[in-house]
């Protein structure tokens, strides 16, 4: 935004107008504040002076107490700044439906001290994102408050976990960049949530688990999303796991790392969208062959599915030594476009007789290779009755693509629609 | 009761200029004060909604029916809603106001949202200047306010 247009737009009239505004209102928009800035706004005038107190959130960002702009910041004098403000705010509240506390270098006792008195406030969400001393240990009783409905815990500590969990109402779990204690702790923790429906793991600390376990009888959306940079000291990279899924109601999966040890995933029979980015390890191929096998008869119930240019690498060679799964419910397909993807789309369009919608997306990292694709002997059953969309994300002038195209025109009989779009973005 | 677009019928809506729009049943009722009264019965005649003129119900349902656009996909009604609010303050003004009145949580949200934009990151001082706000504290007052706050400001 520029600027100078905007300060220009904004002082036009002399009318007060949001001092006008129901406070319901102005605490709606304090909402939207960190809680240092929200705070600031009582000495505007009276109307304002004490609407801050209202606000059903609190807000904790140690970064807006450094001033950059005043030269170099003393870090003492910072850091006790940040923690009279918190100290003093959490003194005046009662109630606080939505706690965030985001902070770095700060010890167990100040953080949890902050934790535990906000929690006893009537903390439904809960959002915790400190980078704490490497000593770090999260209290235990975060893990007794029953009205918690929202949990998200980072970064870079180990999690314990106690013996007795009571979360009764926790719907949404995130861990971000935490160090898992041991298989038991973090099944724990999973299978003590009864009304989980949201489960997401990200750049979590693999190292000491063996088997990761998610029991969860309502959880609706599991998110597995490792880093594999050999930087980041949780890549799993040189972690060996195996993972179960017990989620009779899973209906969003999306999972992303190496191949694990091995693979899990009951019956899922009300799977929706599966997103895959899996790669193959450097080890054995053909171990890594069988286990992602069962990762795919693991989703073969699924609706929609996407794949990155790493599975479908990975998925492609499992398909000369196998015959991989059905996919009765299939309708739509995403495959990311590289010289494996040719003959693992016609095994997709042989083995999935619904299929409706077919994407090909073209990314940045395999920008130059292309789709090797040959007609297959027999007009695939989809093509006959379902497939009536194909979406090219930035491929549609390479040769084989456009073969491709020719072919479905010409055999697919309620295809409807051929968009050509631009690559789409990221990598 | 069924609200799906393919049997979905038109409601007029009066506003307090007294203009007179035709809106889609299924738009409209993503205001929750006109969905209690389609569900009450109470919607054959021509609404009134005395506290909303013209110019702003207009700007109303063309976000209503934006939203109500089942195939338009998260990340574009999102480039769509920042686009929506970039307007003067009179007319966000007007925007906030009739969101309260016709009690739609999403519309007040991102309007709420844009405002907080606008007072993010900057000192008391501007944002008095940015929105004539009168410092109506005597100077007393005001220091007095500092020294018990002092915490705040650091």
């Amino acid at each position: 935004m520029d600027s100078e247009r905007e300060s220009q737009k904004l002082s036009m009239g002399t009318e007060d107008r949001i001092s006008r505004l129901p406070d319901m209102t102005l605490v709606n928009v304090l909402y939207y504040l960190p809680t240092k800035q929200a705070v600031a706004t009582s000495v505007l005038s009276k109307r304002w002076r004490s609407l801050w107190a209202l606000v059903p959130r609190l807000d904790f960002d140690d970064s807006l107490f450094l001033h950059p702009q005043d030269g170099d910041a003393n870090p003492v004098e910072t850091t006790v700044s940040f923690m009279n403000f918190v100290n003093r705010v959490l003194i005046l509240r009662t109630y606080i439906p939505e706690f965030k506390l985001k902070c770095t270098r700060y010890d167990s006792f100040h953080v949890n001290a902050w934790i535990l008195a906000a929690l006893r406030c009537h903390v439904q969400e809960l959002d915790i994102c400190i980078t704490p001393k490497p000593s770090f240990k999260l209290s235990y009783d975060v893990f007794a408050f029953q009205e918690l409905v929202y949990i998200k815990l980072g970064r870079t500590f180990v999690l314990d976990v106690p013996k007795s969990v009571c979360l009764p109402k926790l719907e949404v779990l995130c861990l971000d960049s935490i160090e898992f204690r041991d298989d038991d702790s973090i099944c724990k923790l999973i299978s003590s949530c009864p009304v989980l429906e949201e489960l997401s793991v990200e750049n979590c600390g693999f190292k000491n688990i063996r088997v990761f376990c998610v029991s969860a009888p309502k959880l609706k959306t599991l998110i597995i999303s490792c880093s594999i940079s050999k930087k980041d000291d949780y890549s799993t990279r040189n972690c060996v796991f195996e993972i179960v899924v017990d989620a009779p109601a899973l209906e969003t999966l999306f999972y992303s790392d190496f191949v694990a040890r091995g693979y899990s995933l009951g019956t899922l029979q009300c799977l929706h969208h599966v997103g895959f980015d899996v790669l193959y390890r450097q080890e054995g191929k053909d171990i890594c062959n069988k286990r992602l096998l069962d990762l795919l008869f693991g989703v073969a119930n699924s609706e929609s599915l996407a794949l990155s240019g790493f599975s479908v690498m990975a998925f492609s060679l499992l398909k000369k030594y196998f015959f991989l799964p059905k996919f009765n419910y299939l309708t739509r397909l995403l495959l990311e476009v590289n010289e494996y993807c040719g003959p693992l789309l016609t095994i997709f369009l042989e083995n999935s007789p619904n299929l409706e919608i077919l994407i090909l997306d073209t990314k940045e990292v395999w920008r130059d290779t292309e789709l090797k694709w040959e007609p297959p002997s027999h007009v695939p059953k989809c093509l006959l009755l379902h497939l009536k969309e194909v979406v090219l994300n930035g491929c549609s002038e390479q040769e084989d693509v456009i073969k491709l195209i020719n072919y479905l025109q010409e055999n697919a009989k309620v295809l409807n629609k051929v968009s050509r779009l631009p690559m789409s973005p990221g990598s | 009761m069924s609200l799906s677009p393919s049997t979905s019928k038109m409601l007029s809506l009066k506003s307090s200029d007294g203009k007179v729009l035709e809106v889609e049943e299924h738009v409209a009722v993503l205001c929750e004060t006109i969905k209690s009264l389609v569900e009450d019965g109470c919607a054959d005649s021509p609404i009134p909604l005395a506290n909303v003129d013209g110019a702003t119900l207009g700007n109303v349902m063309e976000w209503c029916k934006k939203h109500a656009d089942q195939k338009a996909s998260a990340d574009d009604l999102e480039d769509w809603d920042a686009e929506f609010v970039e307007r003067d303050q009179g007319e966000l003004y007007h925007l906030i106001m009739a969101a309260n009145y016709l009690n739609i949580k999403g519309l007040l949200d991102l309007i709420c949202q844009k405002v907080a934009d606008m007072i993010k990151g900057k000192h008391p001082e501007k944002i008095r200047e940015i929105f004539n706000i009168e410092n109506d504290f005597t100077p007393e007052q005001q220091e007095q306010i500092r020294k018990d706050n002092s915490w705040a400001f650091e």
